[in-house]
């Protein structure tokens, strides 16, 4: 079992006016290859916040994130910016796709981002839409599709790049219970296919048996529950 | 290129928020008014100033060579060269000059005897309206041959300064010369026209009797004027004791102002462009604005500040190069119309033209076009970089 991620003393705080919340104190995590990481909390814990900083999209004050050994923080911003393209995928909340642009756009321009041509990057964005059962709706727009059918186009653009590790913040969310579980079975699915690394926040008790590792976030704090 | 692919969506789907794209369409508008009015401006003045150029050289020599050492290298160069329509030796001076009712104080130039037989210069470098030419000694002016009642094959005088001076020195008689009119030119060179009269240098010892022939001067017209700066480099370089001017080294007064005054219409007329590309900084602003949530989310899948700084420049530059081709097309439109179909008259008992003169000189359209890009790509590099400094937790948080 080899280490993907190693998250040590992990702190952040937010100040505002006249008070100043510690959101992380002093947190340690080690994500192995393959993982299932299920992270419960009450809104509000810090969720959002460590997964930010796991995934490179936020800095803590202090304490370091490897990925496969290397200090993420050390990197330049181009650096940064190639490391998430290459190796991180991402599902939120909210669906958070580009409203201009269609369904088969939105899931090839992070390959596109890489250098891949249009027409070539379209292609693969097919055959990514197809393991997520959208091959027909391509050239919808986002605001064409159901909240289910776009969450399921997020997760084709995430997975597009065939990243090391998926993060996960709430992605059922915002989803009835019917679609929230095609969802979680796309997930499992998605993992056992394409050897994936998964690291979901919720407070979604229902995800729990998604993961390998179920772990929970209180006042700051992260503890292990099984 | 990704980055482009979506600042070209960005730019085109704009419909959603039609007060940015009024804004847009401003900008794109403005900018192709400024560009078609540059180019258009341009080419008035550059008509303008070819006219006047060539009347203002109109049977000048291209070239001046003097040298004190003998002259036959020079003509033997001149004579061999590609270059060289015509050439000859002369001499110049003021002179007082009339009958026995008028006279005047005229500048005298006299010309090699066999080309000024020759007619070539009357003929081609002068004249294009004589018809008159007699063997012979003297031509003059239509101005002065009306200005002074004089005909062809009238009697003349001509007293030379340097010999008036002599016999004031001396208290002797001053030389006069008397000979006959065999020509009468006409020119649209104003100073050829109303200050010389041109002679045989068969005369020139008769009418300068006292000069110390040393130094030689020598007339050259080319082929083509435009070479002249590179024609004068090279007879420096061969004779290197002489001394090389060329007709715009004599009008290099009058030819800068004429530069200058384009150069400050160039940048005058820029500011349109200018103010037409401030809009989009502000169409740009905007969009970065709404754009935010989309910024984060790029970021968040990989794209670079620098990737999103070019996401905006493209769609920023494309208004800019929308309203330049648009312009370019205009301008060019406009000046074709005026050139073959001369729509804009001039009164002609005022001007000697009948239409207003448009010339593009070739550099002026990358200088026009390269101006407006530059323009709209200032403009938008602000928001561009404001975009690409957008915080990525603080936008991607909310629906
Ligand atoms: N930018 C911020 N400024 C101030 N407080 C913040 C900011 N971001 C998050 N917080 C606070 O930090 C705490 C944890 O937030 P978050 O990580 O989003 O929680 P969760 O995802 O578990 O609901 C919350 O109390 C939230 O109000
Ligand atoms: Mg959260």
């Amino acid at each position: 079992m080899s280490v993907l991620i190693n998250a040590t003393q992990l702190v952040k705080e937010f100040k505002s006016a006249n008070k100043s919340i510690k959101v992380l104190k002093n947190i340690d995590l080690t994500i192995n290859k393959n993982d299932r990481i299920i992270i419960f909390g009450a809104s509000g814990a810090g969720k959002s916040t460590l997964l930010n900083i796991l995934s490179s999209l936020d800095f803590p004050d202090s304490g370091k994130v490897e990925f496969e050994g290397i200090d993420i923080f050390s990197k330049t911003d181009d650096e940064i910016s190639a490391f998430r393209n290459q190796n991180i995928g991402f599902i939120f909340q909210f669906h958070h796709l580009l409203p201009e642009f269609t369904a088969l756009e939105n899931v090839a321009i992070p390959i596109m981002i890489n250098g891949i041509p249009y027409k070539n990057a379209v292609k693969t964005a097919e055959e990514m839409l197809h393991k997520v059962n959208l091959s027909d709706r391509f050239s919808h727009k986002p605001a064409e599709l159901s909240g289910g059918e776009q969450q399921r186009v997020a997760i084709a653009r995430a997975l597009i790049n065939s990243p090391k590790i998926l993060f996960a913040d709430e992605p059922t969310g915002n989803l009835d219970s019917e679609n929230s579980k095609i969802i979680q079975d796309l997930l499992l699915d998605l993992h056992n296919k394409l050897d994936l690394t998964i690291v979901i926040v919720t407070h979604n008790s229902e995800l729990e048996k998604l993961g390998n590792r179920i772990l929970k976030m209180e006042d700051g704090n992260i503890f292990k529950i099984s | 290129m990704f980055e482009f692919f979506i600042g070209n969506k960005y730019h085109k789907a704009k419909k959603r928020l039609s007060f940015i794209n009024v804004i847009n369409k401003i900008s794109v508008v403005g900018i192709a008014i400024g560009v078609a009015t540059l180019i258009v401006v341009l080419s008035v003045f550059n008509g303008f100033r070819e006219i006047s150029t060539a009347l203002m050289t109109e049977g000048e020599p291209h070239l001046i060579i003097q040298t004190t050492n003998d002259s036959e290298d020079i003509s033997n160069f001149l004579k061999s060269s590609e270059f060289v329509d015509l050439f000859y030796k002369f001499e110049e001076g003021k002179v007082l000059f009339g009958n026995k009712e008028h006279f005047e104080i005229i500048n005298l130039i006299l010309i090699e005897d066999s080309i000024f037989r020759s007619k070539q210069l009357i003929y081609n470098k002068l004249s294009e309206y004589d018809t008159i030419f007699y063997d012979g000694n003297l031509a003059i002016s239509f101005y002065s041959a009306i200005e002074m009642n004089l005909q062809v094959r009238d009697s003349v005088q001509i007293t030379s300064f340097e010999s008036l001076e002599n016999s004031v020195l001396t208290f002797s008689i001053p030389e006069i010369t008397t000979t006959q009119i065999r020509n009468i030119y006409f020119s649209r060179n104003a100073s050829l026209y109303k200050n010389y009269i041109f002679a045989s240098s068969n005369l020139a010892s008769e009418i300068f009797p006292n000069r110390n022939r040393n130094t030689q001067s020598i007339a050259i017209f080319l082929l083509n004027l435009e070479i002249a700066n590179e024609f004068k480099t090279q007879l420096s370089a061969n004779f290197p004791d002489a001394i090389v001017k060329t007709w715009n080294d004599n009008h290099a007064q009058i030819l800068n102002v004429m530069k200058i005054e384009s150069f400050f219409a160039y940048l005058l007329l820029s500011l349109i462009i200018a103010v037409a590309a401030f809009n989009i900084l502000t169409s740009l602003t905007m969009s970065v604005q709404i754009k935010k949530k989309d910024i984060a989310i790029l970021r968040s899948f990989g794209v670079s500040r620098k990737g999103i700084r070019n996401i905006f420049l493209f769609e920023g530059l494309l208004n800019g190069i929308k309203g330049t081709s648009w312009g370019f097309l205009l301008g060019l439109a406009i000046y074709f119309v005026q050139k073959y179909f001369q729509v804009y008259k001039l009164d002609s008992s005022k001007y000697i033209l009948d239409a207003m003169p448009v010339s593009i000189s070739f550099w002026d359209l990358p200088a026009i076009v390269l101006m407006s890009v530059f323009l709209s790509f200032a403009s938008s590099y602000y928001p561009a970089k404001k975009a690409s400094l957008t915080n990525i937790i603080e936008s991607i948080k909310w629906e």
